[in-house]
C-alpha cells in the first residue's frame, strides 16, 4: 500500500440558505416534483465579488480548526473549480497559497472538473505525494455554480448550490485512497456545459443516462482493482447529482449496500458534494466506494480504506 | 418485438401511478399528462436495455408522447 490518506475535511456552504421546496412553483415545478425527484429541501448561495476564493478560505480555516498541521508542510496545492474559471488568471490555488502563506517549495495547479473533480484530485495527489516525495497535500474544492447559473432556470437553479471543502492529505491519513477508476465520454459535453452567453445549461435526461450506464461499471472495477469484491464494500457514497438520480443507481448497483441519498438539507454542491457527506456522516465501514460524475461528461471513483486505530504508518 | 402502444404503456405502468395510465392518451404530450422528465427518462432507458432501441440525446425531443415513440421506433426500423 503507498500509504497516503485523507487526515481531515474542512467545509464551508454559501452563507445565503434558500428554502427550495417553496421556491418550487416560481420557476413551473409543483413542491412535490421537487421534494420528491429532485430532493434538495435548501441551496446555498455565496454573494459577493469572488465567491469562489471567499467560500474556499472558509474551507480551510474550518479544516485548520480540525487539524493542527503545519502550513509549510504543505507541498501540493490543488484547486477543483470552474465556475469562476473565466476570470481566474492566476489560478485559485496560487491566490490561496499567497493568502495562507504557503512554502515556495508547495506546487499548485487548478484542476478543471466539476462533480468528479474531488475524486479526480484525490488520484492525482496521491499520484504525484508518491512519485514527488511531497509530505502533505491539500486538496481544495471551491466551484460556486451561481455565477452561471440562472435564475429562471428550473433545470439548474433547483439543484446546484454553493459549498467548498479542503481535504489534508498526508501519510498518516487514516482514510487510505486504495484503487481508482475515472473516465470521460467527450462526445456528451453539452449536456452539461456555459452556453455562450455564459450560463450554465443542463440536459438532465442525458446527464442521468450517462451516470446510469457508467458509474456501476466504474465502481466494480475500482473495487476489483483494489483486491475487493462487492461484499467487501460496506457502504457506496454517491455524487448527490438529485434525489432521482442516487435511487436510480441505488436500483443497479445491486450487489452492494445501497446508497443513500444525503444532501438533502445541502444541494448539489457539485466537486463539493463528497467532502461535505464524508466530513458530515464520517465513513462508518472499513471499505467505502465513492464516485462522482458529471461535468465532461466524466466519472471518477475511488475506493477508500478506515484504517483500525494504530495502523496509520503501515 | 415490435414496439407498439401496447408496450409502451406496459413499461409505463412500472413507471408512473396508475391515475396517469389510465387517463394518458397516447398523441398527448407526455408533459401535459403527468408524465415527468424523469420519468421519460426511465422509460427510454427500459426501452433501450429490454428492446434494444437506442435513443440518441439529439432524437429524445422526438420521444415526448406514447405515439411519438411507437412512430420514432418504426422509423427507427424502417
Amino acid at each position: 500500500m503507498d500509504g497516503i490518506g485523507i487526515e481531515a475535511i474542512g467545509v464551508a456552504l454559501g452563507s445565503t440558505s434558500l428554502e427550495n421546496i417553496a421556491r418550487g412553483p416560481s420557476l413551473g415545478r409543483e413542491e412535490s416534483f421537487v421534494e420528491r425527484r429532485i430532493g434538495f429541501s435548501h441551496v446555498y448561495r455565496e454573494l459577493g465579488d469572488d465567491p469562489a476564493l471567499e467560500l474556499a478560505t472558509r474551507a480551510i480555516e474550518n479544516l485548520r480548526m480540525k487539524s493542527s498541521f503545519d502550513l509549510t508542510e504543505i507541498d501540493l496545492l490543488i484547486c477543483v473549480g470552474q465556475a469562476s474559471a473565466r476570470s481566474r488568471i492566476p489560478h485559485l490555488a496560487a491566490v490561496l497559497h499567497g493568502r495562507f502563506g504557503l512554502s515556495k517549495q508547495c506546487q499548485t495547479l487548478d484542476i478543471g472538473l466539476g462533480c468528479s473533480g474531488w475524486v479526480h484530485a484525490l488520484v492525482i495527489a496521491k499520484a504525484m505525494m508518491s512519485t514527488c516525495g511531497f509530505r502533505k497535500a491539500l486538496v481544495v474544492t471551491s466551484d460556486p455554480y451561481s455565477v452561471v447559473l440562472d435564475p429562471a432556470d428550473d433545470t439548474t437553479e433547483l439543484i446546484f448550490s454553493d459549498g467548498a471543502s479542503a481535504t489534508l492529505l498526508s501519510h498518516a491519513g487514516e482514510i487510505r485512497i486504495r484503487a481508482s477508476d475515472c473516465g470521460t465520454d467527450g462526445s456528451r459535453a453539452k449536456a452539461l456545459a456555459v452556453d455562450a452567453t455564459g450560463v450554465l445549461k443542463m440536459d438532465g435526461r442525458a446527464v442521468l443516462d450517462f451516470a446510469i450506464k457508467n458509474v456501476p461499471g466504474s465502481i466494480d472495477r475500482a473495487v476489483h482493482a483494489s483486491g475487493l469484491t462487492a461484499s467487501d464494500v460496506g457502504e457506496v457514497l454517491l455524487h448527490q447529482g438529485s434525489r432521482t438520480v442516487v435511487e436510480m443507481l441505488a436500483g443497479r448497483l445491486t450487489n452492494y449496500p445501497r446508497p443513500k441519498f444525503l444532501s438533502a438539507d445541502v444541494g448539489n454542491t457539485v466537486s463539493s458534494t463528497l467532502p461535505l457527506i464524508i466530513e458530515h456522516h464520517g465513513l462508518t465501514t472499513k471499505f467505502t466506494a465513492v464516485s462522482g460524475f458529471g461535468v465532461g461528461l466524466s466519472w471518477a471513483t475511488v475506493v477508500l480504506e478506515r484504517l483500525e486505530d494504530g495502523n496509520a504508518d503501515r | 418485438m415490435q414496439i407498439d402502444s401496447e408496450l409502451v404503456r406496459t413499461l409505463l405502468e412500472e413507471i408512473v401511478s396508475s391515475d396517469v395510465l389510465a387517463g394518458l392518451v397516447d398523441d398527448e404530450s407526455f408533459r401535459d399528462q403527468g408524465v415527468d422528465s424523469l420519468d421519460v427518462v426511465t422509460l427510454l432507458l427500459a426501452l433501450e436495455e429490454r428492446f434494444g432501441l437506442v435513443v440518441p440525446d439529439a432524437d429524445v425531443p422526438l420521444c415526448s408522447s406514447v405515439a411519438a415513440i411507437v412512430a420514432y421506433a418504426q422509423g427507427r426500423d424502417n
